[in-house]
């Protein structure tokens, strides 16, 4: 590297740079490159931003760099810097140097300060032991202390911007190249920075210095060079540059040719490179900087003349508001002496005159009101306190009148009250006397009836068993006959909040009975013919025997696979003309879906039959079991034997006359009196009782159900449990339990061994399949195989719930359970 | 450059690589784990499509199959990442004013850690694809070494072409596809006729998986050509990608100034 001359750490020769500009520079197109680089030639051109520069600097000085836009500034300082690579000319450089902006722009906003930090000081050369030692420095210069791990993108600008210049300034640069793009930041940083310059200037270190800012320019820099379009139009002192850059560009001509004319002497372009054609002309300005400080100097000059204009009228405003007051004083001084005393007099004789007209008028005033005064009140006090007595007196009589003659009315029309109040009571109680006793006759009479409809029934049973098992009619005929007391026939219809028709029976099976009597009455027409379809199950086959005797054909549907129970789809395919009604059972401890069986039926007009020997008081959905059908028998009381055992015979109010028909008794009716019951306790008390009872029991069940049903799922292997409705509160009076097929039990043996185990405890009432699918004997249309019938009645384990301990039966199921396992 | 500004580079390497890692794996750990999932998964489609059609010309042809996917992967991402290495650094190249290599390096420096992970990883599938170890898998260091060399010499031409064709992008990415499809990463080189294997051993990166799976699987080190010639290669490519990148840095700069 050449020696610089005495003591010059920059030195430039004929330095120039040109660039490549044109409309198109960032879309050229590969081909387009090409093009260019094979023939040099192009839709581009040259743009020399800066050429023939010669600059020297020497160690320690502080050049300031002015111009307009475009004017090569920065592109010097990128080529001091040696980021750029001079076109033309050749520049030297001694010494660490760095370009001072644009610092920022190679941070990371995604990294944190810290670590932009070692970067902005990697890229400056600065070695990790250097980094370390200097950190706290540049950290107390920043003030970025509390933000080190922030992101850098999360900075404010103002903050931003410190942190590449305070590891700039940290940075052992020799020769400082400044842009005055750094003046961002608040003033204290500013300062901050202008002190920092001031400190490198006092260091030795060198200082070039870019700005816009004249002022700054002048307070720092000694000597500055004034470049415009590329070229130096003067290098010198400060204040001469500051002019000519102010007269030429601040001034009316923004034109750059006298520049160039007077900077150019000594460095004519040399021989033209031969990429530059010849038709290019000497320092071509950059349009948009060109258009700039033609802005720039429009600028300046429409503030100027603005400055001077307001100078100037503000200085004729001044005149013309001395001279104003001038004048006004005078004019004051002149007028004000002579009105002031004008004035004084008048006001004197106003003054005097007031007072004496005041004095005048005050006195007369004065007596003619004392005189008026007296006379009014003498001439009124006699003629109005007359008048008043009178008027209290009249008012007075006037008032008493009225109250004595009120007195009297009052007394008469009392006299007249008392008399029609008391012939009235005589009227209407003896009426009501009347009415009265007539309605009780009504009811003794309706009760009598009743009672003797009730008595009819009974006696009717042992007639109709007369063709039945002997030991059957004595039972009957051993039953005491007593009389039904009325209240029964209330509490039940309100136990069941049910409106139409009903009777009480002794057994489940005389209430059905009762209710096909009734159904298939001739008169005046009946709701069943002979010949009609029933569908039902065929799980419940004794009541399937009745219907023959009646004419009826039982058609047989399989139950649900899940409820093991009626289900719809079942029904609809056994459906036919000649269906007529469908008998809705109680099955596997619980009911069919009620509702919808409710709907489907209203929708095909067929009667729906409930039959639910064990679900009386249950409820299903809004209303109670028993309820929902056309007709229905319900029952309560768990075991067949038991003298509690009776039912209900029930209809809607539509078929109001239904117990009131007599029908006979069909000849072929075989009596199945499964559960002739003695009707000793069937009266009032029994009733209320059972009414009570409904509640209680029910809760109790409930619960011996829920803890049956916990304890068989915990098997699902072994057993199966019927899916219960939604809706069908589970007050069922047994619970049944399905073995499954690969159980290594069957349903019979794990009855007998409950039986056996649980002695008193499981009652008497563990029915079981399999049961035989005839009907009697009787003619019945089965619809198909019955393959879930079959497996309920052969599988199927239905224990009644009541007296029954749910602990002590779970235990001795998985007693039997456990004993069944390993053995097989 | 003197001397004297080397450990000032070296940390400026340093800094700008770890730069470069972060800033691509934007620091989390997931972002980095599917680093490594996409070879994993490249293996996992390309082994169930080929296993039976190729299975049966390679031993071993999951171990096989997986050294090529790590091997060409790092090829292919280093330089894709290299030939955008400059325009990504533009900031940096404009306003600072050091060897504009350590960018390209530091882009090579970044791809190198996950690369790295992946080898390990990598041994530890050829292990449990039951190969056996061996004493040549001492080698491999010396192999991944040569590709290293090959890729730095390759990536010192892109980001200057790009600089100054910008579609070199573009045609870059069809290049690596097809270079794939005549680099044996996932079909054995026996099964291709003996005039065409000729021209496909011109590939360096053919000789260097041949060179890699023979130390890992076969035990063998086939030092010629599969490890001399791409290092050759690769030395060369390095010294005259240097040439140019010393010869076009000022004009690099200039390109970058322009738009």
């Amino acid at each position: 590297m050449p020696e610089p001359g005495a003591g010059a750490v920059i030195r430039a020769q004929g330095l120039g740079k040109s660039f490549l500009i044109g409309s198109k520079s960032t879309q050229e197109s590969s081909l387009e490159t090409t093009h260019r680089l094979l023939t040099g030639t192009g839709s581009q051109r040259l743009l020399w931003a800066l050429r023939g520069l010669d600059l020297e600097v020497r160690r320690g000085e502080t050049l300031g760099i002015i111009g307009p836009n475009g004017a090569g500034k920065s592109t010097l300082l990128l080529l001091l810097a040696r980021i750029l690579a001079p076109s033309e000319g050749r520049v030297e450089v001694l010494g660490k140097t760095d370009q001072f902006f644009g610092l920022d722009e190679g941070l990371q906003s995604q990294l944190t300060v810290l670590e932009n930090m070692s970067l902005c000081a990697a890229l400056l050369g600065m070695p990790d032991e250097v980094f370390t030692q200097r950190l706290p420095a540049m950290l107390a210069f920043s003030k970025l202390d509390d933000y080190l791990y922030a992101k850098f993108g999360e900075l404010s600008s103002g903050l931003a911007a410190r942190v590449a210049f305070s590891v700039a300034i940290h940075g052992d640069l020799d020769i400082i190249l400044v842009d005055e793009k750094l003046a961002v930041g608040d003033a204290a940083f500013q300062d901050k920075c202008l002190a920092v310059f001031r400190d490198f200037q006092a260091q030795g270190k060198t200082l070039l210095i870019v700005s816009h800012s004249l002022r700054l320019i002048d307070r720092l820099c000694p000597r500055t060079l004034y470049l415009n379009a590329g070229r130096a139009a003067f290098l010198g002192d400060t204040t001469e540059a500051i002019r000519l850059f102010v007269q030429e560009c601040g001034g009316a001509s923004p034109e750059p040719r006298p520049v160039a004319q007077r900077a150019e002497t000594p460095r004519e372009e040399p021989a033209a490179p031969p990429a530059q054609p010849e038709a290019l002309p000497q320092a071509v300005p950059d349009p948009d900087a060109l258009l700039e400080d033609i802005r720039d100097g429009v600028r300046a000059e429409l503030k100027r003349d603005r400055a001077e204009r307001a100078t100037e009228s503000s200085r004729r405003l001044d005149q013309a508001v001395a001279q104003i007051a001038d004048r006004l004083e005078a004019f004051k001084a002149d007028t004000s002496a002579a009105l002031l005393q004008n004035f004084n007099q008048a006001m004197g004789q106003l003054a005097d005159r007031l007072e004496e007209l005041r004095a005048a008028g005050m006195k007369a005033a004065a007596e003619s009101l004392a005189q008026r005064q007296t006379a009014f009140l003498d001439a009124h006090w006699e003629e109005r306190s007359a008048a008043f007595a009178k008027r209290l007196d009249e008012a007075v009589s006037r008032i008493t009148g009225e109250i004595e003659g009120l007195q009297a009315s009052w007394l008469q029309g009392g006299a007249r009250q008392k008399s029609a109040l008391d012939s009235q009571w005589e009227q209407r109680s003896t009426a009501f006397v009347k009415k009265l006793d007539h309605s009780v006759g009504q009811i003794v009479d309706r009760i009598e009836a009743l009672r003797a409809d009730w008595m009819q029934t009974l006696t009717e049973v042992p007639e109709a068993a007369a063709g039945g098992p002997a030991d059957v009619v004595s039972i009957l005929k051993r039953l005491p006959r007593q009389p039904l007391e009325a209240e029964v026939f209330r509490v039940w219809p309100e136990a069941l909040r049910h409106t139409g028709p009903l009777k009480v029976c002794g057994s489940f099976n005389d209430a059905f009975l009762t209710l096909l009597c009734g159904l298939t009455a001739p008169a005046p027409e009946p709701r069943l013919r002979p010949g009609q379809e029933v569908v039902m199950t065929a799980a419940n086959l004794h009541i399937a025997g009745y219907l023959p005797a009646f004419g009826m054909v039982p058609v047989f549907v399989d139950l649900d696979p899940a409820a093991f129970n009626l289900g719809l789809p079942q029904l609809e395919k056994a459906l036919s003309p000649a269906t007529r009604a469908v008998l809705a059972t109680g099955l596997a401890g619980s009911v069919p879906d009620l509702e919808r069986l409710r709907a489907f039926c209203d929708e095909r007009k067929l009667l729906l039959i409930e039959c639910a020997p064990h679900h009386l008081g249950s409820r299903f959905g809004s209303r109670m079991v028993g309820t929902w059908g056309d007709a229905a028998c319900v029952a309560a009381g768990g075991q067949a034997d038991s003298p509690e055992t009776w039912a209900l015979a029930l209809a809607r109010p539509e078929l109001g006359d239904i117990f009131a028909r007599k029908a006979p008794r069909p000849e072929s009716l075989p009596l199945i009196l499964q559960h002739p019951a003695p009707l000793t306790k069937l009266g009032l008390s029994l009733a209320r009782e059972a009414s009570r009872h409904l509640g209680a029991a029910a809760k109790r069940r409930k619960a011996a159900v829920a803890q049956l049903r916990a304890f068989c799922s915990s098997y699902p292997g072994l057993l199966t449990l019927p899916e219960l409705p939604a809706q069908f509160s589970a007050d069922a009076e047994s619970f049944t339990v399905i073995v499954k097929e690969g159980a290594p039990f069957s349903a019979a043996e794990l009855a007998t061994a409950l039986a056996a185990a649980s002695g008193p405890l499981l009652p008497a009432d563990v029915r079981m399949g399999p049961q035989t699918k005839r009907v009697y004997g009787l003619e019945a249309r089965a619809v198909s195989d019955l393959p879930n019938t079959g497996f309920l009645l052969s599988r199927g384990l239905n224990l009644a719930v009541d007296g029954l301990d749910a602990a002590e039966t779970c235990a001795a199921l998985a007693r039997f359970i456990s004993a069944q396992g390993p053995r097989r | 450059m003197d001397q004297g500004r080397l450990p000032a580079f070296w940390r400026l390497l340093r800094e700008l690589t770890w730069v470069e890692f972060k800033l691509r794996e934007q620091g989390t750990v997931l972002g980095f784990l599917w680093t490594l999932l996409y070879p994993l998964l490249m293996f996992i489609v390309l082994y169930l499509l080929f296993v039976r059609w190729l299975g049966k010309f390679v031993d071993m042809y999951a171990a096989y199959l997986l050294i090529g996917i790590v091997l060409w992967n790092f090829f292919q991402r280093t330089t894709c990442l290299a030939l955008t290495s400059f325009s990504r650094r533009r900031s940096l190249i404009k306003n600072y004013k050091f060897p504009r290599e350590i960018i390209l390096f530091s882009t090579i420096g970044s791809t190198l850690i996950p690369f790295v992970v992946e080898l390990v990883l990598l041994l530890g599938f050829v292990l449990a694809f039951r190969v056996e170890p061996k004493l040549t898998w001492l080698f491999l260091p010396a192999v991944i070494a040569v590709q290293i060399v090959f890729v730095t010499g390759v990536s010192f031409f892109l980001p200057l072409i790009a600089a100054e064709y910008r579609d070199i992008e573009r045609i870059w990415e069809v290049l690596t596809m097809a270079l794939f499809y005549v680099t044996p990463v996932f079909y054995p080189l026996s099964i291709i006729s003996e005039g065409k294997r000729t021209l496909l051993l011109y590939n360096p990166i053919t000789q260097i998986l041949i060179a890699a799976r023979g130390c890992l699987i076969d035990g063998t080190i086939p030092l010629w050509p599969s490890f001399a010639v791409p290092l050759l290669e690769g030395l060369l490519l390095c010294a005259a990608g240097y040439y140019l990148m010393r010869r076009y840095e000022y004009h690099l700069v200039d390109r970058m100034m322009e738009p």
